[in-house]
Formats: structure tokens, sequence, C-alpha cells
């Protein structure tokens, strides 16, 4: 039993611990969840101080499984997947305390649930058999599906339903991709194997690879999501307890793109390349489209899930660019959209707790009222824009880079994005914290609790740190995404068509591996 | 006379005739279904004692072979589960449905499911279907003081006469094609040479169409809805797992051994589609449970068709492996519907709305067995959609799975539903009457069932290997 399976099922099994606790005490059932949630990211540090960087799948266990159909229980961690687990057990805690007060009701399934969301989640960021993945994949739905559908607002059952059946839909046609690929693997005679890294020297004919890749990217794009898949995403927020949009914004949609860059694209390259121009256009839509969407929202969540579609656009954007600066970024926009939509969602929770409506016109000049509150929504906000000093212009910086160094008109059709960004949250800002108050029952609201704080401040420490030396994490990640690069470009280069061609420069990648202290890698222009 | 051929089908006799006198000695204050569930499960220590033994007896008219026994065994599996949820059912009055009658004709009718997985004679396959069908439709009509009931007992007997008359009609032009009613016969006559090709293959259509019939496979199927809303839930739970798994079993063999070269595929693959279709569809709009599970039923039947036109031994094994799982979740689907019907006296949407606050552990069992049905790990539907999709894909049959996953997404919104209702609606005055029910005896079936389809599916190995060990000696 190595760590990572103790990561993957110490949390399952204290939820249905919890689940059979005779105890009905509030103080128990949260003290439990929170002790619970609380090892399981102290025992995911060690995974931080143990990686070897560059050392490809690391911590790996490998078990049969379901051997007549080749399938194993094979785990693994690098560097793609490495932060992504780190993420997800940080946030499991801070979702777990800030529902102290928020959840009044089915306690023990309500912090069960969580747990349980949080061994599908890892465990899909850990699999490295794509059988084991899938499986994680859709488990990860139904604690998501209760957490919505029994805590949630007015339509939570819309809301939980169209959530699901859409993730559904498009992931049984990846299930169809997958077990053709196995077929294939096997050579269509029942000898095939789901382990993940054979898949990669697979070779499948590019007529084939079209088909797969859209398949799973229909699966991914659906969870990232992608303009036009991005529906329900809107929907889902809104009625999700605060916690579940920390968990769904925070780690949950990471699995689209993470699915990207560990499926999708290396399996299939040549179907990536067919389908490049595609997921190019529908990424800058869904950064302008996002990003125009949230200018006219009128609650508070809502404006978040649609700067989340504008954000996870970028993230895409750095992937597509297949080059290293760019992927990268793709990355680390990742942990920090993490990071702050998270402690975004975190805020607007407490903030619905104390007034019970999230209408943007239902407040008003409430910084004299609430002034730690207000400072702290201000520099999550500011790091969501991507303001220098904070982690989210560290991300947004190198995608751009990568971007315009792979496709320099749609990168300069996404910068809208970044300049919409500054101008719908520091709209948000005034028209929630500046200003006069309007509303008297405003005028007393109370100021956030040490509890609230505590949540808060490791994700307030995060952005910090990021925004002024991300050189841990981009070391820790660089080097996994350059071989996955050399494995995504051994077919054919991606070439751009001659109108959207980046006139050649000093390659980032050198300023960047310099930087680094390493000889420059292979050159980022196609 | 080898009686070590049928020895499970004369224990099963056996406790048929015991019940009977046992209900008289009692006079009917008994709950005998304590006993059939113990003589099924002798049965069943039969059947694994001789499971690798090939006993041919009466003159080659019945073979029980690695083959029936898997079958047999599941076939014991789904009535066993029955006859668990009908004696919880059971209300302690002398004139319960569910006295020595009911578990006698379940009884008789598992004989006759027996007969059909073992015969190996199209006369015994005929036996085997009315001694099969006859207890059901008395089963079916057994609450004979609710129209409804005695209403579904007459349509199964209609349709299920029907449907006798098809195979009869099959069997006589196999005969007059081959001269043999014997399944090796009728295959070597074949292989001997195409003499009589047209009429064999009609006489195979007629034999397929009978047993669609049976299994309720789209366009055969409009029997199943009435039937399954009319009839006493325990009876359903019954009519869901065992004779479909007898009818495929049978189909199996048949399409892999005797009518190895005769092109049944397009029938087959026709009836798959349409019954994933019809199933998925029409289920998304029933509000009542069992009409729901009927429409359910109808969806799985495609799923397993889908593993019958791959046509291959890793389809075969795939098809057993997938009915044990079907067997587990689909009789514990009604052994909770049986539980909250017990208490509240309906089976709608309504009656289950809230249960979870009331009934946590029924609740979180009948969610279980949605999940299960729905197809989503880490249960026994998934372990067995994914071997059946995976054999299929195989045969190259990309189409039609493509189709069956996008109906498993419809399926979705209607298994879900019922899952909505259990913890996300607010309570009705039904739920109220359904927490008062008494759930000593349900508590075995849901947890074994619940055990079944979560073993299944997290660790599928041992099953998928009895099952490809089983099947592969049919080739």
């Amino acid at each position: 039993m190595g760590i990572l399976s103790v990561l993957i099922f110490f949390p399952v099994l204290c939820g249905v611990a919890l689940l059979v606790w005779p105890g009905e005490r509030h103080a128990q059932i949260r003290g439990f969840a929170t002790v619970a949630s609380a090892v399981e990211f102290i025992v995911s540090l060690w995974l931080w101080f143990g990686f070897v960087p560059g050392g490809g799948f690391q911590f790996v266990e490998s078990l049969d499984w379901i051997s007549r159909y080749g399938i194993g229980y094979r785990v693994g961690v690098d560097g793609i997947s490495l932060l992504l687990v780190l993420l997800t057990t940080l946030l499991t805690v801070i979702a777990v305390v800030s529902s102290y007060s928020a959840i009044q009701t089915g306690r023990k399934g309500y912090y069960a649930s969580l747990l349980f969301l949080e061994t599908g989640v890892i465990g899909a960021f850990l699999a490295t058999d794509v059988f084991l993945f899938y499986v994680f994949w859709e488990v990860m739905l139904i604690p998501m599906y209760f957490l919505i559908g029994v805590w949630g607002g007015q339509r939570r059952i819309y809301a939980t339903v169209k959530f699901v059946l859409y993730t559904m839909a498009g992931s049984l046609l990846m299930l169809v991709a997958i077990l053709w690929t196995y077929q294939y693997s096997g050579g269509f005679s029942g000898h095939g194997t789901f382990n993940l890294l054979d898949w990669y020297g697979l070779g499948i004919p590019a007529s084939a690879q079209r088909w797969l890749f859209a398949a799973f990217a229909l699966a991914f794009a659906i969870k990232v999501p992608m303009f036009p898949f991005h529906t329900w995403l809107p929907d889902a927020h809104v009625e999700a307890p605060a916690a579940g949009s920390v968990m769904l914004a925070g780690v949950l949609l990471k699995l689209g793109a993470y699915g990207f860059l560990r499926f999708a694209i290396p399996l299939f390259p040549q179907g990536f390349e067919y389908f490049a121009d595609t997921l190019w256009i529908l990424s800058v839509i869904g950064i302008v489209y996002g990003a125009i969407m949230t200018l006219i929202q009128e609650d508070i969540k809502s404006l978040i899930a649609y700067s989340s579609v504008s954000h996870l656009g970028f993230v895409m954007l750095g992937i597509m660019a297949l080059n290293l600066v760019g992927a990268t970024g793709s990355l680390l926009q990742q942990i920090n959209h993490g990071i702050s939509t998270g402690a975004l969602f975190l805020l607007v929770g407490m903030i619905y707790e104390r007034r019970h409506t999230r209408k943007i016109a239902d407040y008003g000049g409430i910084f004299a009222v609430v002034p730690v509150f207000s400072i702290a929504f201000l520099i999550v906000a500011l790091s969501s824009i991507g303001l220098p000093g904070t982690n989210g212009f560290v991300g947004e910086f190198l995608i751009l880079l990568g971007a315009f160094n792979a496709r320099p008109i749609f990168a300069t059709i996404s910068t809208v994005g970044v300049i919409l960004a500054a101008g719908y949250m520091l709209w948000l800002v005034r028209r929630v914290f500046f200003g006069p108050v309007v509303h008297a029952v405003n005028e007393t609201i109370r100021d956030l609790t040490r509890r609230e704080l505590a949540t808060l401040i490791p994700l307030l420490a995060l952005i910090f740190w990021i925004g002024i030396y991300p050189r841990p994490f981009l070391d820790r990640i660089g080097p996994d995404l350059e071989s996955w690069l050399k494995r995504v470009r051994t077919v054919e280069m991606i070439k751009a068509p001659a109108w959207d061609r980046p006139t050649p420069f000093v390659p980032p990648e050198a300023v960047l591996s310099r930087a680094a202290g390493k000889t420059p890698g292979d050159g980022g222009t196609p | 006379m080898n009686f070590a051929a049928i020895m499970p089908e004369i224990i099963l006799t056996a406790g048929l005739l015991f019940l009977m006198v046992m209900d008289v000695m009692t006079d009917g204050r008994r709950n005998l279904g304590w006993y059939a569930a113990l003589f099924i499960l002798a049965a069943g220590v039969a059947v694994v004692m001789q499971f690798d033994h090939i006993e041919l007896g009466f003159s080659g008219m019945v073979m029980s072979d690695r083959f029936a026994n898997l079958f047999r065994l599941i076939i014991y599996l789904g009535g066993f589960l029955a006859t668990l949820t009908a004696t919880a059912a059971w209300d302690g009055e002398a004139k319960s449905v569910f006295g020595a009658e009911f578990f006698s004709l379940l009884l008789a009718s598992m004989v006759g499911m027996d007969l059909l997985v073992i015969g190996a004679n199209l006369i015994v396959i005929f036996i085997g279907l009315e001694i099969l069908s006859l207890p059901l439709y008395a089963m079916a009509a057994g609450q004979t003081q609710s129209d409804e009931a005695v209403e579904a007992g007459a349509k199964y007997f209609l349709t299920g006469a029907f449907a006798s008359g098809f195979l009869l009609f099959g069997i006589a032009l196999v005969y007059g094609a081959t001269g043999s009613f014997a399944f090796e016969a009728i295959g070597n006559s074949y292989a001997a040479g195409p003499f009589s090709e047209p009429l064999l293959l009609a006489g195979g259509v007629l034999i397929l169409i009978g047993f669609f019939f049976k299994i309720a496979g789209v366009p055969f199927h409009a029997w199943a809805p009435d039937v399954y809303a009319g009839a006493p839930t325990p009876t359903v739970a019954f009519f869901a797992a065992a004779p479909k798994a007898a009818a495929v079993g049978l189909l199996l063999r048949l399409v892999l051994t005797t009518f190895a070269d005769l092109p049944l595929q397009t029938i087959i693959w026709w009836v798959s589609w349409l019954s994933m279709f019809v199933g998925n569809v029409w289920a998304l709009r029933q509000r009542d449970l069992k009409r729901l599970l009927a429409y359910s039923g109808i969806a799985h039947v495609g799923y397993v068709l889908v593993g019958l036109c791959a046509n291959g031994p890793g389809a075969a094994s795939s098809i057993g492996f997938y009915l044990m799982g079907y067997a587990a979740m689909s009789v514990g689907a009604f052994a909770v519907i049986a539980a909250v019907e017990k208490a509240g006296k309906a089976t709608t949407l309504d009656s289950v709305a809230g249960l979870g606050r009331r009934r946590p552990a029924i609740a979180a069992a009948l969610s279980l067995f949605m999940f299960a049905l729905t197809g989503i790990p880490p249960t026994a539907g998934f372990a067995g959609k994914f071997a059946l999709f995976s054999e299929a894909l195989k045969s190259g049959l990309l189409g039609l799975v493509i189709w069956a996953v996008l109906f498993s997404a419809v399926s979705v919104y209607y298994y879900l539903r019922v899952v909505v209702a259990i913890w996300m609606w607010p309570e009705t005055g039904e739920t109220a009457n359904a927490s008062r029910a008494g759930s000593g005896g349900y508590a075995v079936v849901l947890a074994l069932a619940a055990i079944i389809t979560l073993l299944l599916g997290i660790y599928p190995q041992p099953f998928l290997a009895l099952a490809a060990d089983s099947l592969v000696w049919l080739l």
C-alpha cells in the first residue's frame, strides 16, 4: 500500500465511517470531517517534498485488477498531476471548514459527500490506467450530484440533473472510444491493455484518431467547460452550496483540461491536429463570450461562473499552443484558477450566509461595514484579473506568451478577455463595496470570523507566493511538460495556417529555461 | 436415465411437493418462503458440486454442461432473491398471496427455466417453456381481489400463448427442414449442406421471435409494462431476472451452436436497436416505478442483445456476467418497491418522495440499484456494460455500441429521477406511510443484492473468469 493508495482511499473510508457513525452531534461530525481532510492534506504534502522534478511517473503502484481485460490498478504522479492533487486536498479542507455554519441539515451525508468527491477527483488525477481513470471520472459525479441536489439553492434539482446529464452524455461517448482503443491495442483479439503508458505508443491510424479524439474531446470540453458546452456551469454554480462551488470550480473543471493534457492530445496527436483550429476558435470565443456574459449578470455567483468560462478558455489556449511556455502557463493557471475562483466562491458563500442574497443590487458600499472581508475580496479579485504580483499574472502572461508564439491572431483577440476581466471584476467590486450604503440592512453585517479568516489565509498566501516566487511550482511542472511536448509532437509539427503564423523571434522557452538555469530545450516556434 | 443431469431440478420439484404438504399441515399459517429459499439454495449447491461435469441424459434430450450450470446459477440467484422478497411481503394472514401456492408455482417455473438451459432438443425446450410460463400466468394473477392483477395475468397469458404458437410453428418448420428435433442433428444437417435453407431460416426466426416475446424485446414487448404494473411486486421481482436469464441462455445456445450458420444477426440487431430506443425513451415519462422498471427491463434486453449480436465466445461470457449483475440489481430494486408498497399501497414516484430522510438505508439501497441500472461505476451495471460493449466493439459493432451508449445517457434521466425523488423531493403523506414498513425480511434481500451489485462492480475478475470458462465450451 503506497502513499498514493492512501491518498485515494483514505477519504472514502473516512466518509463511510462518518455515515455509520452513531452520534448525531454536529461538533463531532464536523470535527471528524475536518480531521480526516486535514490528515489527507498533510499526507499529500509528502508528495510535494518527495517529488523529483522530471522523474516521470513517481510513487508508482501497479496491481492486477481485472486481468482478463488487461486492466490494472495503476497509479502514479508526475509534474502534470502533482499540483492538481495538492490543490484538491487543500481545497477539500477549506470546503469542509467553510461549511460549519452553512450546512444545517443532513450534515453526515454532506461531509461524507465531500470526502467521496475527494477520492473520485484524486483517483482520476492519479490513475495511469485508462479504465481506472474512467471509473473515478464517473464516480465523482455522484457526490457532486448529491451536493448540488440536496444542499443546493432554489433550482437545485434542475441544476444537478443538467450537470449529470451533460457530463454523462459526454463521457459515455468517451467510453466507446476507450473501449475501441482497448480493442485496437489487442489487435481486436481481446488481449489488449488499458495501461496508459502502452497506449501512448499505439500508433493509431490518423483516420481513427479523428473520431477517437472527438469523443475524448467532447467529454473533456463539457467538463472544462468550453463554449458551447458551458451552459450547465452557471446553473450548477449558482445552485450549489458554497463549498460545492469551491470544489466544482477549484478541481472538477480542472479535470477537463487535465484530460486534454493527459489523454486526448498525447493519445491522438493527429486527431488533435485535425481539430486544432476548431478548438482554438472555441477557446477564443469562450474567453470573449464568458467575459461579455459577466457584464449582464445580476447574481455574483453566476458572474464568477461566467468568468470561469473565460479563464478556462485561457487554460485551453495555453495547452493548444503546444509549446513549453504555453503549457506551463496553462497548468499553473489551472492551479491559480482553483485558488482564486475557489476563494471568490468562498467569499460569496460567507456574505450569502449573512444576507441570504447574492444579488449585486442588494449590496453597495459595504467596504466600511466589513473592511476585512472587502480587502480579502479585493485581493482575490485582483489576482483573478491577473495583476502583477499575484498568481494570475504569472499564469496568464505565460499562456499569452505561448499563444502568441503559436497563433498570434487568436492570441491577440483573446487579450480582449484580459481587458474585459479587469473591467467586470473592478465593476463588481465597485458596485458591491464602494459608494454609499444603499440598503440599511447592510449596515449591520458582521465582518469575518476567525474561522472564516482561517479558510482564506492559505489561499491568500498562495496568491502572493505564486505571484512573487513561482519558481518552486514551475520547477516541478516544467520537466514533465517537456517530455509531454516531445510525445505530442513526435508525429508531425502542428502547422499554423499562413494567415496566422508567428514571426520568428527568440523563443520564450530559451528565456524561461535560462531563468531556470538550463540550456534551451526544444524550440517553441513551429 | 442419467438422473445426475437433472439433480437440481429434482431438488426443486421435491421442494414444491414439500411446500404443498407443509401448507396442508400448517393450515397456511406459517411463512413458507424460507423453505422455498432453502430448496433453491440446495439446488444451487447441487449445481456447484457438478459444475464441471458434462452429463447427458434421457437419450440426449438434456445436457447438463458448464454452460447450463452457469445459467442455472443465474436463474437461482434471481429466484432466490425474489423468493426472499416474497417471503418478506408475507403479511401473516392465512389467505396471503404469498402462501404455499405462490412458492410452489415459483419453484415449478424455475424447473421450466432449467429445462430451457439444459435442453438439447426442441421438444424439451417447448415443454420447458410451458412449465416456465404457466406458473407465471397464475402468479401474475395471484392477487385475485385486484382487477389489475387479473388483467395482468390475462394479458400475460394471451401474449404467452401467442409466443408459444410462434415457437411451435418454428419448431415444426425446423423439423420439416432437417427431420430432427435434436440440436446437434439440426446443426449437423445444416453443415452437411443447406438443402432447405429458407425453411430452416424461417423456423429459426420464428423460434427467436417466440423467445423475444418472453424476454420482452421490442416489438414483442407490449405486454411487459401492463403486467409489471398489475402483478404483485414480488412476482414482478421474479419476472424481472430469472425467466430472462433462462431465455437468453437458450438463445445463446441456439445462435452460437445450432443455428450458427443461419443469418440471424440482422433480426437480433434490429430487436436490440429498437429495444434500447423504445425502452429508454418510453421510460422517460413513467411515474409509476414498476412501469418505469418494466421499460428499463426492455432497454436492458436491448443491451444484452448487443452481446448476442456480437456473436462470439467473449460476447457470450460477457452476457453471462451481465445477467448475474442484472439479477441482483433488478430484483433488489423491486424488493425496495415491494417494501414501500407493503406500507403505502402505492408504487409511484410520489410514494418514495423524501424516503431518504425517513428510511436512509432502504433509500440508499434503491439509489445504489438505480446507479447500477444506469451503469455508473463501481457497480455491476457498469462492469457488465463495459464487458458487453467491449466485446461488441471487437466484433465491429461500432454503430450499435454508440447507439447503446447514447440511450444509456438518456436513461440517466429517468433513473436519476428516482434518486432525486428519494433524496431531494419533500416528503408526502405516502412517504410517511412507507416509513412504517417493517423491513426485517427485506433487509436480508436488500443487503444481499447490494453486496452482489457492488462486488461484481469492484472485483469482477473471478466472475468474468467463471462466465468465460463456462461459455468457452459452447463453441
